[in-house]
């Protein structure tokens, strides 16, 4: 990364046909007039580029910034081509409202957690998202912001969720990459060898997994984590079989219900604790249906892995996390499935 | 047939536009073959005879596009593509060249090179020498084609081939060659040719992916390999090639936990089924009973991968035709037998990868180490099909990135 500007700047020309031998006009750093231009106090630099992004006067920077943050919470922009808001791009469904929410970013001296908050504790945010069968003919895009978001999880709430419920969420800012849980042998077609993390910094947040662009970490490739070839401001949202299998079998998933799992078996009340680990899981609180639901599951695990104890092996020893010895296994495998179960639920997978 | 096409249906017409609902939808169809039909031409023309079969319904119509076809109506379904990096030398497998030999240790004349760049590897040599080929030719089949002494067993089937020589690339490095090569452009981000193919004509098989990708474990790590040459680039993911590995676990977390075994895990999603259709109660929204079905086609995987991976129940006979090396799990010659059973279970696109050409000083002793590992598998694979009777329904494609030398 050069981090500073060269004493004397490089000349720089206009390359024929791309050909980096073939230059022809020489060209020099500017912006768009129509946006904003140029200041002349400004240096025509990284500096420079940067104070003119930031500039109060600029009309794009802030907009297209609470626009990201509003994609954050709401699956879709207020500009719904969030990459794009030039000639091709779409126009804003609310135009006074993302002027609004931009005045306060650069108002509020750039502060994301502000407009972060603001979203959230909005009328708009907190609606339901259910809607009538008109309501989802007339605007299936929720662009009229009737009611209240549903989209999928992104790759790496994902597997944050998984860790926060669990407990074992290590929120540790900044530092090195983390090389969370990988089938072994990934790496090997580049020539190199992955070293999995062996200290609690494998449950770090998911944002700090590091990043192979040629071999991309297959759990949050899987939920449409880019690849990093080019930059991807508006993901895909798809749903696969291979999503399936993540959530069903990777370790990073198992072993997050197995320590739920244990923490349930340690509640004397099996409807209280499934309660709790529901809560963890989804946010929400499952109704009388769905807790009967799951304790008759708990109950047919648990007599499975009572007549066969070798089917827990999986289900108990995945991840580096060991479970306290001196539980009934059988009764913490189960429990484990039944935590694995609500995991894979729509109510965990979709926020809504 | 452009015209043919424009006169009967108004295809290449951007005014032509139906507005009853099922015609809208086959509308987007159209759009999809006119894609197809411009792109990489005959794998186009193959998407446009396998749309025509699969999805129009209509007899009539499909028979009058099928008159306006050329007479050689695409029939193949399926393709296999062998993919050599690294790049096999021309000089000791195809192209025979036997002016060479009396030009050995001659420079080469300014004529050939015609001012290209030279990569990293030679610029710095005093001279660039002409080397002829290290091996002999002789020529083959019906259609006397010279093939070198290293291939005896693709010479056998040399008949089959349709060997293109005028290939040639303007990346002077292996990776943008090969991201080229897959993507149709140097720079990473688009589609691999199997994710189009898995997005144009989607997939025959509900049990398997349409996009399957084998990685030889017994070739030389040389040049790398990346996951973006089977990415989905900017298409939804479920197009991306799908890695099958040779180990326990063939596709990733394909494996449930140790000690539950199918069964256990049928009965697991049975409650997951009951308990997003509780939650689906509250909710009524479509994407609940969507992602279920993935679920079941997940499991349903689960049993169909390892089934086709186990190459156990093969005869000897058919590891004899593949070679003493089919036998071993993960090498190319297994995967050639696993390629032709997904081919039989439908899968749309298979490539295999083998590593391992990138030769400079040590060509001839790697050039005979890889022939040795892929021409009798590559010729088998083509007679196995031809025996099968599914050899006409599929394209083989053996290529490499880079031909230089």
């Amino acid at each position: 990364m050069v981090m500073q500007e060269m004493p004397k700047p490089k000349k720089t020309f206009i390359l024929t046909r791309g050909q980096y031998d073939a230059p022809s006009k020489e060209v020099f750093p500017n912006t768009p007039e129509k946006i904003l231009p140029f200041p002349s106090n400004y240096p025509k630099n990284r500096y420079g580029l940067a104070q003119w992004l930031t500039d109060n006067r600029n009309p794009l920077t802030a907009r297209v910034v609470v626009n990201h943050l509003w994609q954050n919470f709401f699956g879709m922009g207020l500009v719904k081509t969030a990459e794009d808001f030039g000639n091709q791009g779409e126009m804003p469904s609310h135009l006074d409202l993302l002027d609004w929410l931009a005045i306060e970013m650069s108002a509020s001296d750039w502060n994301v957690k502000k407009i972060n908050k603001l979203i959230v504790m909005s009328a708009t945010y907190q609606q339901d998202s259910r809607a009538s069968a008109t309501l989802k003919e007339k605007d299936p895009e929720n662009k009229l912001l009737a009611r209240g978001p549903a989209t999928r999880l992104s790759a790496e709430m994902m597997r944050d969720n998984a860790l926060i419920a669990s407990g074992l969420l290590n929120k540790a800012i900044g530092g090195k990459s983390i090389y969370p849980y990988q089938p072994e042998g990934l790496w090997d077609i580049n020539g190199t060898k992955y070293m999995q993390d062996t200290t609690n910094q494998i449950y770090r947040r998911s944002l700090y997994i590091v990043l192979k662009r040629t071999v991309p970490n297959p759990t949050l490739a899987n939920f449409d984590g880019p690849s990093r070839a080019s930059c991807v401001v508006r993901r895909q949202s798809t749903n696969t079989p291979l999503q399936a299998l993540v959530t069903l079998n990777d370790p990073t998933f198992i072993e997050a219900a197995k320590v739920i799992g244990e923490a349930m078996s340690q509640q004397k009340d099996t409807a209280t604790a499934i309660k709790n680990a529901y809560r963890q899981l989804t946010g929400l609180t499952p109704n009388a249906k769905e807790i009967a639901l799951l304790t008759n599951l708990q109950i047919n695990e648990y007599n499975k892995f009572k007549a066969n104890p070798t089917k827990t092996k999986g289900w108990l020893n995945t991840g580096l996390y060991k479970i306290n010895t001196s539980l009934d296994a059988c009764w913490v495998a189960a429990n484990t499935v039944v935590a694995s179960t609500i995991l894979n639920s729509d109510a965990s997978i979709t926020k809504r | 047939m452009q015209a043919l096409l424009k006169d009967k249906f108004m295809l290449e017409d951007k005014n032509f536009k139906m507005h009853l609902q099922e015609l809208d939808a086959l509308n987007k169809k159209i759009e999809r073959r006119k894609f197809l039909k411009s792109t990489a031409g005959g794998l186009g023309a193959m998407a446009l005879g396998s749309l025509l079969s699969s999805s129009i319904s209509t007899k009539s119509f499909e028979e009058q596009i099928l008159d306006a076809l050329p007479t050689i109506a695409p029939k193949a379904k399926r393709v296999v593509y062998l993919f050599m990096s690294g790049g096999p030398s021309q000089f000791e497998t195809f192209d025979y060249k036997p002016g060479l030999i009396n030009m050995q240790g001659q420079s080469l004349p300014d004529s050939v090179r015609n001012g290209q760049r030279l990569t990293g590897m030679s610029a710095n040599q005093a001279q660039l020498p002409i080397a002829s080929s290290f091996t002999n030719f002789k020529q083959y089949g019906k259609s006397n084609t010279w093939v070198s002494d290293l291939l005896p067993y693709t010479a056998q089937v040399v008949d089959e081939l349709c060997i293109i020589k005028s290939m040639f690339t303007e990346q002077i490095n292996h990776d943008p060659a090969l991201t080229f090569f897959q993507t149709g452009h140097q720079l990473p981000g688009r589609p691999s040719i199997g994710s189009w193919l898995s997005y144009g004509l989607g997939s025959e098989n509900k049990n398997l992916p349409a996009f399957i990708v084998l990685v030889s474990k017994n070739a030389a790590r040389d040049q790398p390999l990346y996951a973006r040459l089977w990415g989905n680039g900017f298409l939804p993911s479920q197009h991306q090639g799908v890695q099958f590995r040779s180990g326990n676990d063939p596709v990733l977390f394909l494996n449930n936990p140790e000690g539950y075994d199918g069964k256990d895990r049928k009965e697991m999603l049975d409650y997951l089924s009951q308990l997003n259709n509780l939650q689906n109660d509250v909710w009524g929204d479509p994407e609940v009973n969507a992602r279920m079905s993935q679920y079941e086609l997940a499991f349903r995987m689960q049993t169909s991968v390892p089934d086709v991976m186990d190459t156990s129940k093969e005869s000897d006979e058919v590891f004899e035709l593949y070679g003493p090396d089919s036998r071993e799990k993960g090498t190319f010659a297994a995967n050639c037998i696993l390629a032709r059973k997904l081919l039989e279970k439908d899968v749309r696109f298979v490539q295999l990868y083998h590593q391992g050409w990138d030769h400079h000083g040590s060509l001839p002793s790697g050039m005979k180490q890889q022939c040795k590992q892929t021409d009798q598998a590559s010729a088998a694979l083509i007679m196995d099909h031809a025996r099968r009777h599914i050899g006409n329904m599929g394209w083989r494609i053996w290529t490499n990135c880079l031909f230089a030398r």
